[in-house]
């Protein structure tokens, strides 16, 4: 696998013109720092934002789970799965020639209960139909009730997560099993915690840090998300990057939230807020490893966004792709630079 | 047991009562899981955790949605009696089908079921029949533009037990 540690599989290729995820501070990234490119989770009104913005959109994340129905396992025409074409071809011809990634929220990895390999199949064929994803990241959150349900049901929810042994004893081996069928590197996602649990074996960013150097994921780092659960009791931002592993994250989100019933929500319906601009900022020239920066925001809030708003947010987050590639440049000319005290005849 | 941990985090967002049952009398939890001192007490705290009506909320919501979206004449034309007959249907199917029209579909099959108990007026029979008719055919013409075979008609598109 290139760039993700090794954890004993053969390398997979990568798509064309996907960059490498996740490469460690090493050889290749030492001698030629990538930029992170700059892009949007897509949705109905990404064809109009691209008609607007399509200059500076470098890269599309999709949720796959949008573009395959799952019809159960009595499905009356016998295929579980529908792929729908029109969508898929429009998808398809949006992209053109830019890297595709794919967010999903249908696997719930977390969930005690064994990996649905007919889905993650399924989001491979999408991939396929596609033209290619460079890489998959799932949510960090139980989405399926281990009892009692069928595999196309879902929990309507987003539980938090009990990160113990036995947890990250589950997800490496599902991890394992769905890079196996998918040939694609992994990302997970910090969830936006609305009832975060307490009195865990380990925090949430100690979690990540496991499974990023143990070689079966690396993490797709939602700051939104932090502010989400900082502001419903979860631990502060600031503490959370300075525990968590800045090389283990390979992509960003931002977005922006509002209250719901007095509980301030991941509800993708403003532009990012100051507090998750300063920690990007602060943060994210630190990833060696950052290949991607993504803005989620929800359609049915469109028109309060706005094509106008997407933009300014397109143009600030390139402004920050720049910063993370001098800091990385500056690091990496630091490291070549002869150490004055070494080269002292003293 | 880690099962049943996320079996009663699930269950307790999925019922506003449960919740309501476990922040009254904690020892609930015992009666119908198996949870670990540690497990139970984390169990404890999401229940009684503030944000708890909110996220009841949206998970009630995310369910309305796919009803909504499919049939909207319906769920305004059953005004006062939707609150309650929603909350029978959940509770009979606590877990929604992934795919929103199938999810739609079922309800109707269920709404049939009860469809005697309900005193529905004419009008109103009549909109949903012609609501449920619409989302078959839209069903129908998603199958037929993937490239799946349509079943004959009669046959329910739900496919689900």
């Amino acid at each position: 696998m290139a760039g993700i540690p090794s954890a004993g599989e053969e390398s997979l290729p990568l798509p064309h013109p996907c960059p490498e995820p996740m490469s460690p501070l090493s050889a290749t990234a030492r001698s030629s720092p990538t930029r992170p490119s700059v892009g949007l989770l897509f949705n109905p009104t990404t064809p109009e934002v691209m008609a607007d913005c399509a200059d500076l959109v470098e890269h599309l994340s999709v949720n796959p789970g949008q573009m395959v129905h799952d019809l159960g396992d009595h499905s009356p025409v016998g295929e579980r799965f529908a792929f729908p074409a029109p969508l898929l071809e429009a998808l398809a011809n949006l992209r053109q020639d830019k890297p595709l990634n794919a967010h999903s929220f249908s696997l719930s990895l977390p969930s005690a209960s064994p990996l649905d390999e007919a889905l993650a199949g399924a989001i491979t064929e999408v991939g396929e139909r596609l033209g290619g994803f460079c890489w998959l990241s799932e949510h960090l959150n139980v989405i399926i009730p281990p009892q009692g349900v069928e595999r196309h049901s879902e929990g309507g929810l987003a539980l938090p997560v009990a990160y113990n042994e036995e947890t990250l004893t589950l997800l490496r081996h599902k991890l394992t099993q769905l890079r196996q069928i998918t040939g694609l590197p992994i990302l997970l996602e910090n969830p936006a915690l609305l009832t975060p649990l307490q009195e865990l074996e380990m925090e949430e960013p100690t979690f990540l840090n496991h499974l990023y150097r143990s070689g079966h994921c690396g993490v797709l780092l939602d700051l939104h998300n932090l502010l989400v659960s900082e502001r419903n009791g979860g631990m502060a931002m600031e503490c959370y990057l300075e525990e968590l592993d800045p090389a283990a994250v390979a992509e960003v989100h931002l977005a922006g939230g509002e209250e719901i019933y007095g509980v301030y929500t991941d509800s993708h319906s403003q532009l990012t807020p100051a507090a998750v601009w300063t920690v990007a900022e602060a943060f994210l020239p630190h990833c060696p490893n950052l290949k991607a920066i993504s803005f989620e925001y929800n359609d049915t809030y469109f028109a309060c966004i706005g094509s106008a708003g997407v933009r300014s947010e397109l143009e600030r987050m390139h402004r920050l792709a720049d910063r993370c590639t001098q800091a990385h440049r500056t690091a990496l000319a630091a490291l070549a630079a002869p150490d004055p005290i070494a080269a002292s005849p003293c | 047991m880690l099962i049943d941990f996320q079996q009663a985090l699930a269950e307790i967002t999925a019922s506003p009562a449960l919740c309501l049952a476990v922040r009254r009398d904690p020892a609930l939890l015992e009666q119908r899981y198996r949870l670990n001192a540690r497990e139970r007490s984390q169990v404890v705290g999401v229940a009684n955790h503030p944000s708890m009506e909110c996220t009841c909320s949206l998970y009630r919501a995310n369910r309305l949605a796919p009803l909504a979206r499919n049939l909207p004449t319906t769920l305004a034309d059953l005004a006062d009696q939707l609150t309650p007959l929603l909350t029978q249907y959940w509770d009979a199917h606590p877990w929604p089908l992934r795919y929103g029209a199938l999810e739609s579909e079922r309800f109707c099959r269920w709404l049939e079921q009860q469809e005697d108990q309900l005193g529905l007026s004419a009008a109103v029979r009549q909109g949903w029949r012609l609501e449920q008719g619409a989302l078959r055919e839209r069903m129908r013409a998603f199958l037929e533009a993937s490239g799946l075979a349509i079943p004959h008609a009669g046959v329910a598109l739900g496919g689900t037990r």
